[in-house]
């Protein structure tokens, strides 16, 4: 019984620790997002969101089957 | 998903932009696809030598990053080679309904590694090595196949960037593509793809490509030096592996 709840915490630490390396990206893109945007008016601007996925596109094609080789 | 490193990406993105402005010259856009098929070749030649000859990736494509440097001089003679095709340079800086045609194109590529990864069997079989190449092998993949079709799979796509770089730029110019390799490895690696393989996706990829384009863009805004930008990316690529990094599959780190 002691050792069933001594492996409980570290149990769900693990489970928490995986659901933090699944949704970590997501986490910092919002979080970068928030940043600039309270930082710079311009970031926020349709003309600047243009630019962001005009120059992300070239790295995104470049990165997409990357995931298969890195 | 392979854990294999790729260096050359940067070089081969370039020549292929370098290629597709040289033959553009004399055959106008039916030239685009030999960008494509020239990143093809040399992601499948990477292959060969990787999964045939067992030099390790991150060797062959170190030699290919250098190599495809020199190539792309030998082309370029040092100069840029304008592009005065107009479709071409309209996909670089037009759009489709108010959405950018550059943007189009990464999407539709997006989804087809979306269904490579997800619903066929090379997918399949790229994460079954990265898993655990002998129990792969006892399975049934043919692992060298794989890997020569997925280095292929890589340079083709490689390719395609080279294009959509070109057009971008309108020219294909002796430096194109210089440095890109860290920064796709860095999308990778912070899109949740280990170094240590069998895990990650293309979602993730592109997320990562999200996160390192506006960090550059707003750090721009913000008036922080190219010098300090670098010191943060690398910081963000130090702290993202640290997070995404299963400690429980590595025994030694050398």
């Amino acid at each position: 019984m002691s050792d069933m709840t001594a492996s409980t915490p570290s149990l769900r630490s693990g489970m928490n620790f995986d659901r933090l390396r699944t949704y970590f990206p997501f986490m910092v893109l919002i979080l970068v997002c928030i940043g600039f945007a309270i930082f710079s008016d311009q970031f926020v601007s349709a003309r600047n969101l243009e630019t962001v996925l005009r120059q992300a596109s070239v790295l995104s094609i470049a990165a997409m089957a990357r995931p298969s080789s890195s | 998903m392979m854990a294999s490193i790729d260096l050359s990406v940067g070089s081969v993105v370039g020549l292929s932009a370098v290629i597709v402005a040289y033959f553009m010259q004399s055959n106008g856009l039916i030239a685009a696809p030999a960008g494509l098929l020239s990143g093809a070749f040399l992601g499948a030649l990477v292959g060969v030598i990787y999964a045939k000859m067992k030099v390790p990736s991150f060797i062959v494509t170190l030699g290919l990053l250098v190599a495809g440097h020199g190539m792309m001089l030998h082309i370029t003679e040092g100069r840029p080679i304008m592009i005065k095709d107009e479709t071409m340079r309209w996909i670089g800086s037009g759009d489709i309904a108010g959405v950018p045609t550059i943007v189009i194109v990464a999407l539709v590529a997006f989804a087809l590694a979306y269904v490579i990864q997800n619903h066929t069997i090379l997918g399949r079989s790229i994460v079954a090595i990265g898993g655990g190449e002998m129990v792969a092998q006892r399975s049934g993949i043919r692992i060298d196949r794989v890997k020569i079709g997925t280095f292929a799979l890589a340079g083709l796509y490689s390719g395609l960037a080279g294009i959509v770089l070109a057009s971008r730029m309108g020219a294909g110019s002796p430096t194109a593509g210089t440095g890109l390799e860290l920064d796709v490895i860095a999308a990778v690696v912070i899109g949740g793809t280990p170094l240590t393989g069998g895990m990650g996706g293309v979602v993730g990829t592109i997320i990562g490509a999200l996160i390192i384009t506006i960090l550059s863009n707003g750090l721009n805004l913000a008036g922080v030096s190219s010098y300090s930008q670098l010191i943060i990316k690398g910081a963000v690529l130090v702290i993202a592996v640290v997070i995404s990094i299963d400690r429980k599959k590595i025994g030694v780190i050398k």
